[in-house]
């Protein structure tokens, strides 16, 4: 059994130059928790840390900002990230083994490295149907694959504009947000409390509009934000219910409608993950494959 | 757990263990052709609940037997080769829908579902699942998880990796696993992990689908374009303007030529009543015209040449014409036909009646000349059916198959031009554009050729072959990802190259959930039982 390493202990350059040290605190039995690799972070305007390919609507991103300082350098340079602020200023490499739906929502391709040190290749055409994901490999209490470089979806902000409406209760805002995803028009959808916000062009931002919402302020809209996240749990899109029980706790419900995937955001992430070796890592997953609630409800 | 197995159904008899040798492989007809030995499974099992699953796995495990998962066996790549030793695990029986919550938008149902049946109790309660792909009627929930699969409506609905929500199934270990998105132990990362994975990982049982209210109104309609790159920026002008079509298909000169002429309309937006899922089977009966294919189109050609006047002769000439590429696609480039663009839209009669005119001159000013409504509702009516009429190429003596790709937009042009020019002495090509999303689309490239018998260079096998050889070599020369949603199987196991960390996950992922290597052995590059 590993021992478990919680204290920041490797600091590092970048990605390639932690596999080192990964491999011996693995060679010492120790498993270290992602939050003991600390990387030192370039600058988001230095040269290559943002590169937006304006063809196809992307951004290749060093993966060790964070993504408050990608979204503000983007909206810098006349884009948005598919994906409303705030969020906690966690490198990119981080947040997404802890918010899964950043990687759905955002990540299209990347460079990537295996826990081991491997380079992964995560394709550059959208969609492929070659084998299992590998950029949700990023995702999880044990990754299987680090994330150096990231290509992430973009939005020019002359195609889109934020509109934020009050719908004066949870069960209407969650029925607005529901509609707006299931129309898969808009850019972004993030609904906090009864308001709903809808990050669309012009044509499309009209589908939050149910005939009782009151429009709202940008500023206003947001004031009462709670906590900025750094964690996500992905729910079914259409699920109402989930998602006003989500808004009803206080929690920030968020989705992107081009992938109908929708999550719940969390200030804090339920675990730590763990950086151990891929074949290590590989079996926590299939343990976690086996044990999970449904498998053993259904066990005789 | 083992004893289990002694009452699944099952057989050896040679006629059933025929009827899962293979899936619908272009190759392997030219191999029956050949009169080359089909190879047999030792048995297929029918399970009929994931526990006969388990047995059937665990048995397998036991006798070190390769064990292959097959949903309808429609799969275009050679996904389904079971050895002589390898038993088959056929999911047809698999076919019951467990749950349908449509307040909380999703539906369970078990593998072996063909995809027509699922749609259909969907619709007959108002839900859509909005999963069209043209096998439709001959292909399970199962498959396409396995493997990926896009419908003709992806740009609205997505892929089906888009609507997956949960996977259950059994690993090689015999343990039966269970992945959901909002399950924090795996998350949605685990569920992207199994989904096309083709069998290697594990046999799916049941999924959990997310689906959508039917859509009560559409519009379909037809526009042409002067150049192919004037349609590829209009599309993605399209997708990245956010006015995410149902459809959205442009068709290459040549494919446009096939669809006849249809003069430029000024007719009025139009919108009908019914969405485009409703629009699949009522409106799809055998009175229609049908569409022209490549064969009919070189039939058609040499008729015009007036060279032959028996329609016998006729196809005899389009056979040879087959084998000989370079000629046929001399007479098929009089074909001068402008791309032509199917777009629609689903919704309501008043929201479609804004979003419509709204997108037409988004593409006008792109370029398009309008076509009217007769193009689009002409698609719809024939959208599944030229899958299913391949085989009048093979009658002839010649063979047709199709190759899916994906790529960022800027390469899309150059690499269709390029497998063209690769592919110009081999075969005749045609491609359409039908799966975009803000940064690229699919290609859909259909080859078609000839050859004689034997295992000459002229041979149909050996042409066949590098007719793959050289299409594979462009498409990765391009950057693009060889398969898009018809999954790897065997026929791009050589355009799937994999960085060293990508066979170390994938090899890690096999170890943990099939250490003995018994399922499907061979698929995405993972090693066979004992390797």
């Amino acid at each position: 059994m590993n021992r478990s390493v919680a204290r920041p202990r490797v600091v590092v350059d970048d990605l390639a130059a932690a596999v080192e040290p990964l491999r011996l605190a693995r060679f010492r039995g120790e498993a270290l928790v992602a939050s003991a690799l600390r990387l030192r972070a370039p600058s988001a305007t230095s040269e290559g840390a943002i590169a937006i390919d304006a063809d196809n609507g992307l951004a290749d991103v060093d993966a060790r900002l964070s993504l408050r300082a990608i979204g503000d350098a983007l909206a810098a340079r006349g884009w948005w990230l598919p994906l409303l602020r705030p969020w906690a200023a966690v490198p990119l490499w981080r947040l997404v083994m802890d918010a899964p739906f950043v990687v759905d929502a955002l990540v299209q391709r990347g460079v990537l490295l295996s826990v081991d040190g491997d380079a992964v290749d995560a394709p550059r055409a959208p969609r492929h149907a070659a084998g299992p994901s590998m950029v949700h490999a990023l995702c999880g209490p044990t990754p299987l694959s680090l994330v150096v470089r990231a290509t992430l979806r973009v939005v020019p902000r002359t195609h889109a504009h934020l509109v934020v409406t009050d719908h004066g209760s949870v069960a209407a805002a969650s029925a607005a947000f529901v509609a707006v995803t299931s129309a898969a028009r808009a850019v972004a959808v993030d609904a906090f409390g009864t308001r709903v916000a809808v990050l669309a062009a012009e044509h499309a931002a009209d589908a939050v509009d149910d005939g009782h919402s009151l429009p709202v302020e940008r500023g206003a809209a947001w004031g009462t934000m709670p906590a900025r996240a750094r964690a996500s749990v992905s729910i079914a899109p259409g699920d109402r219910a989930a998602i006003g029980r989500a808004l009803l706790a206080g929690r920030r419900v968020v989705a992107v409608p081009f992938m109908q995937r929708a999550a719940v955001l969390q200030s804090r992430p339920s675990t730590t993950p763990r950086l151990v070796d891929v074949p290590a890592a590989a079996a926590a997953l299939a343990a976690a494959l086996t044990e999970n609630k449904a498998v053993k409800k259904e066990r005789p | 757990m083992l004893d289990l197995v002694k009452s699944v159904p099952s057989s050896q008899d040679p006629i059933d263990c025929r009827m899962v040798a293979h899936d619908l492989w272009p190759r392997r007809f030219l191999e029956r052709r050949e009169e080359m030995a089909v190879t047999l499974p030792s048995r297929v099992f029918w399970p009929r609940s994931d526990d006969e699953v388990r047995a059937v796995v665990l048995a397998a495990r036991v006798e070190r037997r390769p064990l292959v998962p097959f949903g309808a066996g429609s799969g275009v790549c050679g996904g389904i080769t079971p050895g002589t030793l390898a038993w088959v695990l056929d999911l047809k029986r698999l076919d019951r829908i467990l749950e349908l919550d449509g307040e909380r938008g999703h539906v369970v149902v078990e593998a072996g579902m063909i995809g027509e049946r699922l749609e259909e109790f969907l619709n007959s309660r108002g839900y859509t699942l909005g999963h069209f792909p043209s096998s439709i009627y001959c292909s399970t929930v199962g498959g396409w998880v396995a493997t990926r699969s896009a419908g003709q409506l992806s740009s609205r609905y997505g892929k089906i990796e888009d609507m997956v929500l949960a996977v259950s199934g059994v690993d090689g270990r015999g343990e039966a696993i269970h992945a959901a998105i909002d399950d924090p132990d795996t998350g949605p990362g685990a569920v992207q992990l199994l989904v096309g994975s083709e069998g290697a990982l594990c046999v799916i049982t049941r999924v959990k689908l997310r689906i959508l209210p039917l859509a009560t109104h559409r519009f379909v309609r037809g526009v042409s374009f002067p150049t192919l790159e004037q349609g590829l920026t209009a599309m993605r002008a399209v997708l990245q303007g956010g006015h995410a079509p149902a459809v959205l298909r442009l068709y290459d000169p040549l494919d446009s030529a096939l669809a006849g002429a249809t003069a430029t309309s000024t007719e009025p937006l139009r919108v009908h009543a019914g969405g485009l899922a409703r629009a699949r089977v009522e409106d799809s009966g055998p009175h229609d015209a049908e569409e022209p294919t490549l064969f009919d189109a070189l039939v058609r050609r040499v008729e015009e040449l007036a060279v032959f006047s028996r329609p016998r002769a006729t196809r005899a000439v389009v056979g040879e014409l087959l084998g000989r590429p370079g000629i046929a696609n001399s007479i098929l480039d009089r074909f001068d036909g402008k791309p032509r663009l199917i777009v629609g839209l689903e919704g309501d009669a008043d929201g479609l009646l804004q979003r419509g005119p709204q997108l037409l001159q988004l593409l006008h000013a792109h370029g398009a000349t309008d076509l009217g409504d007769a193009p689009g509702e002409k698609w719809l009516r024939h959208r599944h059916r030229v899958s299913y009429r391949m085989s009048k190429a093979f009658a002839v003596g010649g063979w047709v198959d199709t190759c899916e790709v994906a790529c960022g937009w800027g390469e899309v042009a150059p690499l269709y031009r390029a497998v063209r020019e690769a592919l110009r002495d081999t075969a005749v090509v045609l491609c359409h554009f039908s799966h975009a999303y803000h940064d690229g689309c699919s290609l859909y490239f259909t080859f078609a050729g000839g050859g004689s018998t034997g295992s000459g260079p002229r041979g149909s096998l050996t042409r066949y072959d590098l007719c793959w050889e050289r299409a594979l070599t462009t498409i990765r020369r391009h950057g693009a990802v060889v398969a898009h949603h018809h999954g790897v199987g065997r026929s791009k196991l050589k355009g799937l190259r994999l960085a060293d960390g990508n066979r170390a996950v994938l090899m890690a992922l096999k170890r943990a959930l099939d250490p003995d290597a018994i399922l499907n052995p061979g698929v995405l590059g993972l090693p066979a039982q004992g390797a």
